[in-house]
This record gives C-alpha cells, structure tokens and sequence, in this order.
C-alpha cells in the first residue's frame, strides 16, 4: 500500500531533466469567504508540468481541482503563491496583460465545449487565430490542417446546433490547439458525452499530446477519462493528495491503479465523515 | 411583501427598464402636449373666426392622429413588455418552485407594471406640461401674433385623455402578462433559459435571389412613384406602396444571408479579428427579427417624410398670403353653379336675377344696402368667361403649342374646357385696385394671365406672338404680353391660363348670350380690416337675409350662384394660412417624433436584450483571450449596423418620395425643401443618434459587468 500510493515528488523532474518546465504551480492558496466564515478552496499546492507532459488532475467535487484549473487559466486569482507559465509568473499580471496570455499562451477545452452557436465550425476555430491577428490569408489553411488532424473536417461547414456532442467537442479541441498553445487545458472534456463519444475526445487528446506534441493538463472526475494520462495528481481539500505516474503502464493497467486510488480516496472520506 | 418584491425587481432591473421608461416618458409628454393645443387659445387674441377654427381644426386632426399615436405607443409598450417578461421567466419559475401561486406571480408582475407605469406617466406628463409651454411659443410665431400675456395653462382635457389613454394601454399590458404567466407551466418557465439555437440560416443562394428581388422590387416602386408623381392617390400610388413595403420585407429578409455570403468571400475583411462573430451576430438576429426591422425602416421613412416635407408645406402656406391677400375682400358668384347644373329653371332664374342688375354685383349691394359706399371705398369686378361655341379648349392648345400642364390630373381636368377669357377693362380695373398700372391691347390681340405656378408653361406658350387662339368665334392674335396677376383675395390664387381680351370681344360674347361662369367682386375698405369684415358681414346678412336658417353659425347670408357663392377677407386668409402652418407644423412634429422615438426604442430593447442574450458567447470570447477592446468595438459595430440598416433604407424611400412630392408639389408652389431635410436630418440625427449611443453604452456595460475585470482585461 504505502508503495503504491507514495507521492513521488520528483518524478516529473526525473523524466525530463534538464528541460525548464512550462507550467510551475507554487505554494498557490485561494481563500473564499469573509472575516466571518472562510473557505479554504486551495491549499498548499505545488507541482510542475514538463513539456509535452499530458497530466490529469481528480478529485472529488468541491476538491478544489476546478479553482485550480481557473486560477491557471487566469479566470480566477490566487490569494498567495505563484503561478510560473514557461518562467513567467501569471498572478502578477495586470488585467490586460491577462487576456493576451490566455490568447497567446493557452488553449481551452470546456465541458460543454462553449463553441459559439452563430458560427460555423470552421469559424470557431479560426477565431482563435483572427483574435490574435494572424494573417488573413493563411487562416484558411491552419484551420483545415488542424481539423484534419483532429478529423472534424467533414462538420467545418456545420453549426454546432448541427453536429454531435463528440464532434463539438473536437472542434472545441481544435480551437484549442490551432493557435499552438503552450497549454491546453481541459475542464471536464468528457462530462457532458456518452461513452463512445467520450472514447473518441479522449482519443483525440491522446494523439493531441502524442503526435502533435500539446502539453495537456485535464481536470476530471472520470477515472476512465484519467487513464489517457501520463500523470495524475489527486486533489483533496484543496491540497494534493497523490500523484501517479503511467510509466509503461497500458491504459487498462494504469486504470485499475487508478481506480484504487479513487477507492482509497472514496473510503478515507467517508472514514473522515 | 408582493409589493416589496415588486418595487425591488423593478429597482433591480433599471438598466432594463430605462430605455422603456424613457421613451414611455417622452411618449406620454408628446402625447398631453399636442393634445393640448387647443387650450393654448386661452392666450391668444384670436381676431377673427378663422384663428378659433384653426385651432379646432389642428385640435381636432391632433385628436385624431392622437388614435394612431396611442396605437403605435400601444404597440411599444406590449412588446418591450413581453420581451422582459420573457427575458425573465426563470426566476418567475423560482417563484411557483418556491410556492407561491400563480395569482401572486401575476400580481407582482402587474405591481411591477404599474409601477413603472405610474412613474412614466407622471413623469411624462410633468415634462408635457413644460412643453406644451413651449409649444406656445412656437404657436405664436406660427400664426405671427403676439401673445398677449404668458401665463402657464394646464389642459384639463388633455390630462384626462393622456391618462385615459395609457391607463388602458397598461391595463392591456397587464392582461397580456397575466395570460401569458397563467398558460405557462413551469417546465417551460425553466425551459425558456435554454438558449434557442434554431436561429433559421437561410442558403446563400436564397439570400443572393432573395435580394436581388428586393432591390429589383424597390426600383421598380421608385420607378413606378417617380413617373406616376404624387399629385393624385390612384392606383399607381398604391402600386408603388405595395412594392415599396413588400420590396423593404423582402430586402431585410435576405439582406443577412446575401451580406454573409459575400462577407465570407472577403476573406481580408473577414478574417479579421472578431469580423466572422459580429458578422454573424447580425446576421443572426436580422434573420429572426427581419419583419421588426422592416416595420422600423417604414416608420422611419413615415417619420423622416413627415419631417422633411411638412415644412415644405408649411412655406407654401407662407408664401401664397401675399399675392393671395391683394384686396381687403372678394365676393365670389360661382355662377357655373346654376348654369352647368343641368336645372334649367335655376340656370332661368339666375339669368334673370343677374340680369336686373346687369350682372354688377356692386350695383346689387348699392342698392340693398343702405351704407355700402360708408364702408367700401372701392370696388372692382372681374367676369370671368368661358364661352362654350366657338372657342379653343386647353387640351386643343395643349397639342397645338407642344405645352403640358404639371401633372396628369391637372391635364385631363383642364383639357375639355374651354378657354378662360377676361375682358381688358375689368382687368385694369382690378390691376388699379391692387395699386398696378394698367395694361394695353390693340384690337383683336389678347395678353396672357396666369399666376399659377402649375400653368406657367403652357401660359407662356399661348402668349408668345404668332400665336392665335378662337374665342366666341373670333380669332385673336397674341400680342405678347403675359401677367401675373391674381383677380381675388384667397388662400391659393387659381387664376391661371386666361385670356385677357379687348372689351368688344366680351360685349361680343354677352350679346351671343354667354354668361359669365364665375365673377369676383374685390373690395377695399375704408375703415380697417377688422372693423370692415364686420361691416361686410352684417351687410351681406341684410341684403341676402339666410331663411330659415338662422340657427346656422355659418354663413349667415344666404349663398347662391349670383350675387355671392363665397367670401374671402384677406384677414380671414392670413388667419387661416396661419391655422394651416400650425396644423401642419403640429402633426409633422408629433407624427415624426413620436415614430422615431418608438422605432429607435423597438432596436434599442432588441438590441439590449441580444446583448444580455449573448453574455455567455462574450464569456467565451474573454476566456479564449479576446481583448477588451475587440469586443467592445463588435458591440458598436453591431449596435450601430442594426440601427443604421434600416434608417439608410429609411432614407432611400424618403429621398424617392420627398424629390418626386418636391418635383410634383412644392417646386410648382416655388418652394425648396432642401432647407427642411437637412433641418429633418439633424433632427433625426439627434434623437436616432441618441438612442444609439445609448444602447452601445448600455450593452457595453452589461457586458463589463457580467464579466468582470479580470476576464475582460
């Protein structure tokens, strides 16, 4: 047991040694609430994200692993600690320098996959490089090469009110990556897809990370959906909790570790209840 | 505690109900000032009868449009009111979750009604009664008299009306909300927050057919009202309406599709920051609310024509009072009456009666009326003839010199008659009693008269020398001479195209039994215009006493075809030109305004409430990183399209309508309307402008707000 759920702090840093990482999350807190009643949302979290690293944060609701994510994705602030993306810290930001981050630096999944509903999916996706001023004429051909490589070329003529909710979330996950984001971060990609739907996102992060080499970081509560990743860290109130690594483990493997770490966690807060 | 709900939500929802409240508060302000008009007499010295019955008449037009007016405010009231209703159907579904009864949902919503109702409707009317004071003002420079001491007046009808009136607009308002809170079942009320994604996309080829119909249907209204002119109402009017409005439904119905389609062929403009989302931002909702924007863009062409042209008019009614008020007073003996009615005995006795007095009016009332000469100093008569053998008519010179008159209708009424002739020494008589000189015809020459605007053409062809017209069966040379020379006092001079011939030809035309068709007997006072009115007045009640029909307010001396069919004093037609302006001026004002204000306050809560409604993909927006300042000139963009399309197709049929009314009416009467346009324009600008400005501010804000500033940087 105490193997198995041993924090290996430095394994990250072992695995890509040498190379500075692109995410650095250190001593972060967040504190909601008044004088009178306050709510430790986060506390104490620290780890780093290399690159090309596909890292999955779980726990269980009100763990504070969405107050995370946002405060990554600069939607939400810190109360003290710091947030490094690729050396530079974020929560020292002033607010209009926020917006140009996430434009230039992040990609975003959501669980509902927040496309908007008047554009078609070609639009989407392009509006990520028209916000960023890119070159009108070559918008055309990164949108096409990136949705065939995501394969949702044959929905780019379509509204989202016209596609399914897998294919939405695929265009949501090529707009996310055809500005070449240092990070892409995804919040529940998976909540709001039936299984098969859902095999097929998680399909497309994998060969995201894989193949087109995109630094993930995924926040779930689905141990299946954790399996695609190569890192886990468990995030229990407010603080992290485990950390496993894939290794050469096979998805089924990792799964079943997975699993028991959601079984331990399960237990030990009923136990605490 | 439903009331303290309700003053709250109200309080809470300010931002949404300030657009509505103001245009409410403007509305009912326009609506108790001009109903107040007629009050205003109070404090004029109203000289004659003619002043108090202008102010009736403009009352009483007011009065009616008022029917329309409150229609249209009817019209806006109901629909920002279902729009808030709809916008908040989730928390009403809160309300029945939490308990309460759907008797007590209605009852705040009809509190929260109410309440803004009252609000508006004391407000407005504090800011009609200041100006209705205004208005005053304005009254007196229109009819040129001074005021004679300014005191503040309250209308008490005007009051009752405008209460009476928004008092059953919000009673329907009310109804409306609570038969719609009571059919609703509370699936709905939750379902109704689900964005509604079946925002219809039409193809592009549709939207590319769809427009060019609609600009082929325009042109062809255009065409239609341009060659068909608007000096009649008949069939080609209403054609060119038709078009023009199903022209304007058709173009707002594939304008969106055709602007995408060829936005998206551009792709340096449309791939360039937040093109594609604004683009399909309008698209979508001129998609949805295509037939809103068409009834917008056709009151605003109502409202920028009434504008434009009213003021037109009201210069034609300036400018006709002098030429038209040369004499102190005109009889007029419409002796055509009797003669063309087809009763013989009348034509009989009119010959006769006339006849006594060797058809001089002036000898009639000489001898009838004790003191004439006391209070007419002098007296000169025009008989006008037009004698029925032997003569040219005016559709045979029409052809004959290549000349038209101004406008289909005035041709073919004109054509068949004969022409007007005058003889030379009634002529000169009425020219002395104008203070002109004389004019001189050799025998068997004939000089031109014409001071109308409509017969110029053809009356300066028939005086040009070499041409010869057949009067009574002689044959009259033109000596070259043309005058412009109205013959009686009134309020538009009809004397056009006649002849003035040598008195032998007249005596010629008498003696073959001709009679005159119509005589004016012009008279100046000896006494003052006022005093010799009155003196008139009572003169033609003794020599033409009104039997049996004394109860009759007017006239009170009996009308016939000879001696006196009519009267004008010139006092009457200063007084009335002026009740024209005012009425003119008056309905222009508040027809005009009161639409612009409701159309700009229809795209003001449309757009607003698209703004609340797209909170969400603004949300998106700022999370992918998009700058503050991209989103904020979309929302300009997109507020100032909305607005704009429909006043830019606004102002094409109103350049169609204005230059062909321009062309057809007010260049006849030698007046330029370009003054007023522009005066309509700035005008226009103001307000229209305003509520755009407005609405972009207000959208802005929602969005800052929703936001916040850590996402919107």
């Amino acid at each position: 047991m105490a193997e198995t759920f041993a924090t290996p702090r430095s394994a990250a840093a072992q695995g890509a040694a040498g190379t500075r990482p692109i995410l650095s999350v250190r001593q972060i807190e967040k504190v909601y609430g008044n004088r009178d009643s306050i709510t430790h949302a986060i506390n104490d979290i620290s780890f780093d994200v290399m690159p090309g690293e596909f890292v999955g944060i779980m726990g269980p609701s009100g763990s504070g692993k969405t107050t995370l994510l946002n405060c990554v994705a600069t939607i939400d602030t810190v109360t003290s600690g710091h947030i490094l993306v690729d050396g530079r810290d974020i929560t020292s930001l002033r607010a209009r320098a926020l917006s140009r981050f996430r434009r230039d630096d992040l990609g975003f999944i959501f669980q509902d996959s927040n496309l908007l509903d008047t554009l078609t999916g070609f639009e989407n996706i392009a509006l990520a490089l028209t916000i960023k001023g890119e070159r009108p004429a070559s918008v055309r051909a990164r949108v096409e090469q990136t949705a065939a490589a995501l394969g949702v070329s044959e929905v780019l003529g379509k509204r989202p009110c016209q596609m399914s909710g897998g294919q939405r979330q695929r265009v949501a996950a090529a707009r996310a990556m055809v500005a070449d984001p240092k990070l892409v971060l995804a919040d529940e990609p998976t909540g709001a897809l039936d299984s098969r739907s859902a095999s097929v996102i998680l399909d497309t992060l994998s060969m995201m990370n894989g193949r087109l080499g995109a630094t993930i970081m995924m926040v779930t509560h689905d141990s299946f959906a954790a399996s695609f990743a190569s890192r886990i860290l468990f995030i229990k109130d407010g603080a992290v909790f485990n950390e496993i690594l894939r290794g050469g483990l096979s998805r089924a493997e990792f799964f079943g570790r997975i699993m028991e770490v959601v079984t331990f966690l399960g237990g030990d807060v009923r136990d605490a209840g | 505690m439903l009331a303290r709900l309700a003053v709250r939500n109200v309080r809470r929802s300010m931002r949404d109900y300030a657009v509505y409240f103001v245009t409410l508060v403007f509305g009912v302000a326009a609506f108790y000032a001009f109903n107040s008009v007629q009050s205003q007499s109070v404090l004029f010295d109203l000289r004659g009868v003619a002043s108090a019955d202008a102010f009736d008449l403009t009352a009483r037009f007011l009065g009616m449009f008022s029917v329309l007016i409150a229609c249209v405010l009817g019209f806006l009231v109901i629909y920002a009111n279902r729009f808030l209703i709809r916008r908040r159907k989730r928390e009403f579904g809160v309300y029945l979750l939490l308990g309460m009864r759907p008797a007590q949902v209605s009852a705040i919503v009809l509190m929260e009604t109410a309440c803004v109702g009252a609000a508006s409707l004391a407000a407005g009317l504090v800011l009609g009664l200041a100006l209705s004071q205004g208005l005053s003002f304005l009254t007196a420079g229109l009819f040129s008299i001074p005021m004679q001491q300014y005191r503040f007046v309250l209308s008490a009808e005007a009051l009752r009306q405008t209460l009476l009136c928004f008092a059953i607009i919000f009673a329907v308002v009310a109804l409306f909300n609570t038969l719609s809170l009571r059919r609703c079942r509370l699936v709905d009320l939750f379902g109704a927050a689900v964005r509604s994604e079946r925002s219809r996309i039409r193809s592009p080829w549709v939207g590319l057919a769809g427009f060019a119909v609609a600009v082929g249907l325009l042109a062809w209204a255009y065409g239609t009202l341009l060659e068909s002119g608007l000096t009649e109402f008949g069939a080609e009017f209403w054609k060119a309406t038709a078009l023009m409005v199903a022209g304007t439904f058709l173009f707002f119905w594939s304008a969106a599709g055709f602007a995408v389609a060829a936005l998206e062929r551009v792709p340096g403009v449309y791939f360039r920051g937040l093109a594609m989302f604004t683009t399909r931002q309008v698209a979508s909702k001129v998609n949805t609310a295509f037939l809103s924007l068409s009834t917008v863009c056709v009151m605003l062409f109502f409202s920028l024509a009434v504008f434009s042209t009213g003021s037109g008019f009201v210069q034609v009614f300036s400018d006709g009072v002098e030429e038209g008020t040369l004499f102190d007073a005109s009889l007029t003996a419409d002796v055509y009456l009797a003669l063309d009615g087809g009763d013989d005995e009348a034509a009989q006795a009119v010959r006769e009666k006339a006849g006594a007095y060797g058809w001089d009016i002036a000898r009639f009332f000489d001898e009838s009326v004790p003191n004439w000469d006391e209070f007419v100093e002098k007296a000169a008569q025009a008989d006008l003839y037009q004698p029925r053998e032997g003569t040219d008519t005016y559709g045979a010179l029409m052809e004959r010199l290549g000349a038209g008159v101004d406008g289909g209708l005035q041709e073919e009424a004109l054509a068949p008659q004969t022409v007007g002739v005058v003889g030379l020494s009634q002529f000169n008589a009425v020219r002395a009693l104008a203070g002109r000189g004389p004019i001189e015809l050799s025998a068997g020459t004939y000089a031109v008269n014409n001071a109308v605007a409509l017969s110029e053409e053809l009356s300066r062809a028939m005086a040009e020398e070499g041409v010869e017209i057949e009067v009574g069966g002689r044959v009259l040379s033109a000596s070259g001479l043309y005058v412009e020379q109205p013959l009686s006092t009134s309020a538009f001079v009809t004397d056009g195209a006649m002849l003035v011939v040598p008195d032998e030809t007249v005596e010629a035309l008498r003696a073959a039994g001709e009679a005159p068709y119509a005589s004016y007997l012009d008279l100046s006072y000896r006494t003052d215009r006022a005093e010799g009115d009155r003196l008139l007045e009572e003169a033609l009640a003794l020599a033409l006493p009104a039997e049996g029909r004394e109860g009759a307010q007017e006239p009170s001396y009996d009308r016939s075809p000879w001696p006196v069919t009519a009267t004008y004093t010139a006092d009457e037609v200063v007084e009335q030109s002026g009740g024209m302006r005012m009425m003119i001026t008056y309905l222009a004002l508040y027809i005009g305004f009161v639409f612009l204000i409701t159309t700009a306050a229809l795209l003001a809560i449309q757009q607003l409430s698209e703004a609340s409604d797209s909170l969400a993909r603004y949300r998106m927006l700022a999370e992918i990183g998009c700058e503050r300042r991209m989103m904020f000139r979309s929302i300009l963009v997109q507020v100032a399209v909305y607005f704009l399309a429909p006043l830019a197709l606004a102002a094409c049929h109103t350049a169609c309508a204005v230059s062909v009314i321009a062309r057809d009416v007010l260049d006849q009467l030698g007046v330029s309307v370009s003054d007023a346009v522009a005066a309509a324009a700035a005008f226009t600008a103001l307000v229209y402008g305003g509520y755009l400005l407005v609405t972009y501010l207000a959208s802005r804000g929602l969005v800052r707000a929703s936001l916040g500033r850590r996402l919107l940087g």
